[in-house]
């Protein structure tokens, strides 16, 4: 029997079977839930369903609008294309990043091939890098599909610079690299590593190359990277997308022990990359001092390991490109600007671009001095076959962490004990559950929610999270006194995101009794403006804003509000009843009536006690008042079609 | 040669499949653990 001879098969036929092997990999994650900054970025995302307002994205307007990540328009423009096209189910949304993810592993072995790498090794380089198990994170969340977007992108721009400096085509693939950096920069600012990578690789690698034209390539890679940090610095201010957000621990730190921490980080995630062991949805940050043993255990490593392959440049190898590749990859998360997390596992996903050509070569290498030493040519595929296997499996379980939200804080508490933002976020959601359709106010629930906001709080106090959580159990044990204080402290320490602490604050300030009624009122209006003003295109802001004014009696502002609401975010049934209550208290039983059968298709997940009250409220309605039509076109506020479907 | 390539593409498939399996299974235990006089 003839043993397999990979390089007799057909180039298209062996890559078309890696990448389905990628696909394949995360299939499972397509009935997943929307999870971590989903909810954020695309649920509660209003821009998204403003198509006319894309234009904003170019300037200051989307980041002065508090748009969710308007510094990477790229991500922005294709999240919301991707809404427009999918609306908010979680399928297609996660068949887009499988897919994403597919591409780029395409691209990677495009630009392998294009190198000259045989194809045996780039199968095998391709075939590690799509099934690494620390890409799990960013290919099973839908939002950090902005660091696939930009190895996309950049990976094009590598081929299309590799055409343009051996004098293939003229001046467009120059023209193609400035537009390709200026979106994969676009999409994630880790991109502006691509032109060292690029020039590294020309310069080092492993590679025989035609000489390079290096002042139009450099230009051309240069003005596409310069392009995006201007717009970047013309939308906040400065080179650091995190500049103006306040409260982030590394910014606190001296930034000796911040970088001491770093490179212990990123000697872990070398461990995490080669054996996947620790991976977790959450690290908790921490300062580390530069006398520690592990501190200077890792940066002897990395050091050796860079200053080795500097030493031995001449050589050309595949070390010396791979050790000085995915250290410049990683420069941009290598917490040298503060970031409101210094540690990530989707942060290894562009380095791990590099990194995988180092690993690919190794098990080939090792393959092949198997197959040599027992005289069997079949071995040479065992070691990349074995690890493509166990890194593919803890790939595809490691992803299932993501499945839902509640499912993602049980885990990352179990990973990371000492994370405030774990235990905050499993609180709020475990009093969620409580409050739910099947909680109904269990007590052993709303126990366990107060155990997690109070650890919250005592691990971190100067966070915003932990007295969110704290707030919200004050708000469902009706101690409004309580909620208060603990809005206005998250409200005092938040970084981003206060559009949902100012609603949630002036909903409680209307009801503390300790304050005298006029008084509330003037704070409920001037949380509400503040909110209105700082956050036109929070979905939350509007449907809030809306309910308290009803509330209030102000039924024409409540009803310009709800409408605002169901344009920004028309997935919510919850406002489309509140709608339905303002037409009966308004008397128009006919709009209630034409609200009530335009919400049939929101009705399976709305709750069912809420259903039942509603359906009694507006047949009560059409008996008591038949026909008294309000002046307000209230019927605007049915859902408009049946694609209104969370 | 194509058919034999088909096929160790669908054993890593499997593998990964039932590896990944194991996984979950273990994480899972994990998930399901009884908290009641645990860290919470």
């Amino acid at each position: 029997m003839a043993a397999l001879e990979p390089s007799t098969l057909p180039p298209r036929l062996v890559m078309g079977g890696v990448l389905v092997l990628a696909a394949l990999l995360y299939l499972p994650t397509l009935g997943f839930a929307f999870v971590y900054d989903d909810h954020w970025t695309l649920l509660a995302n209003g821009f998204l369903r403003c198509p006319e307002d894309l234009a904003l994205l170019l300037g200051p307007g989307a980041h002065a609008a508090h748009v969710p990540d308007a510094f990477r328009p790229s991500a922005v423009a294709f999240d919301m294309l991707t809404y427009q096209v999918f609306g908010a189910h979680a399928h297609w949304h996660h068949a887009t990043s499988v897919l994403l993810h597919v591409l780029v592993c395409a691209g990677l072995w495009r630009w392998l091939a294009a190198r000259g790498v045989a194809m045996p090794m780039v199968a095998t380089i391709v075939a590690v890098f799509a099934t690494l198990a620390i890409h799990a994170e960013t290919v099973a969340v839908i939002s950090y599909r902005e660091d696939l977007l930009a190895a996309a992108l950049g990976l094009e721009a590598m081929i299309r610079a590799d055409r343009a400096a051996s004098n293939q085509g003229g001046a467009r693939p120059w023209l193609a690299v400035v537009a390709l950096q200026m979106l994969a920069c676009a999409a994630k600012s880790n991109a502006v590593v691509f032109p060292a990578l690029w020039v590294l690789s020309r310069w080092c690698g492993p590679w025989r190359i035609v000489p390079t034209r290096w002042w139009p390539a450099t230009s051309a890679w240069a003005l596409g990277t310069a392009i995006a940090i201007g717009h970047q610095w013309v939308v906040v201010g400065d080179v650091s997308p995190y500049a103006d957000q306040v409260g982030i621990h590394a910014a606190a730190w001296p930034r000796a022990a911040v970088l001491a921490r770093s490179v212990q980080i990123h000697l872990a995630y070398v461990q995490q990359m080669l054996v996947p062991w620790g991976l977790s949805p959450e690290y908790v940050d921490r300062p580390a001092s530069w006398g520690e043993p592990a501190t200077l255990f890792a940066a002897a490593a990395l050091g050796l390991a860079a200053a080795h392959a500097i030493a031995t440049r001449s050589r050309r190898s595949t070390w010396t490109f791979v050790a000085l590749g995915t250290m410049a990859l990683w420069l941009p998360t290598a917490n040298l600007v503060p970031m409101p997390n210094m540690r990530a596992d989707r942060f290894a996903y562009v380095p791990s671009l590099v990194a995988c050509v180092g690993v690919g070569v190794a098990l080939v290498a090792a393959g092949n001095a198997l197959a040599r030493r027992f005289a069997r040519p079949l071995l040479a595929f065992a070691p990349a076959i074995a690890f493509v296997v166990v890194q593919g499996a803890v790939a595809q379980a490691t992803a299932t962490t993501y499945k839902t939200d509640g499912r993602l804080w049980e885990v990352a508490l179990r990973r990371a004990p000492d994370s405030a933002r774990a235990h905050a976020l499993l609180g709020e959601i475990v009093l969620s559950n409580a409050r739910g359709d099947e909680g109904g106010g269990d007590p052993a629930l709303l126990a366990r929610a107060s155990a997690h906001c109070r650890r919250a709080l005592a691990l971190a106090p100067d966070d915003a999270l932990p007295h969110l959580c704290a707030a919200r159990l004050a708000v469902a044990g009706k101690r409004w006194s309580i909620a208060l204080v603990h809005f206005e402290a998250a409200l005092a320490r938040a970084r981003a995101r206060e559009d949902r602490i100012l609603t949630a604050l002036a909903s409680v300030t209307l009801d503390v009794p300790e304050i005298p009624y006029p008084e509330r009122r003037a704070r409920v209006d001037a949380l509400l403006s503040r909110a209105e003003r700082e956050f036109p295109y929070a979905s939350e802001v509007a449907a809030a804003a809306g309910r308290l004014e009803h509330r209030l009696g102000h039924a024409e502002r409540a009803f310009t509000l709800y409408r605002r609401a169901r344009k920004l975010r028309p997935e919510r049934w919850d406002v489309v009843f509140w709608g339905l209550e303002l037409a009966l208290d308004l008397g128009d039983s006919s709009a209630a009536w034409t609200i009530w059968r335009g919400a049939r298709d929101l009705l399976p997940d709305a709750d069912p006690k809420w259903v039942d009250a509603t359906r009694r409220r507006v047949y009560d309605g059409l008996r008591s008042f038949p026909n008294r039509p309000h002046p307000l076109p209230l019927t605007e506020l049915a859902p408009e079609s049946s694609s209104d479907d969370p | 040669m194509i058919r034999k390539f088909c096929a160790l593409l669908v054993f890593v498939a499997l593998s990964i499949a039932v590896g990944g399996m194991a996984c979950v299974n273990t994480v899972q235990d994990l998930d399901t653990a009884d908290e009641t006089d645990g860290a919470t």
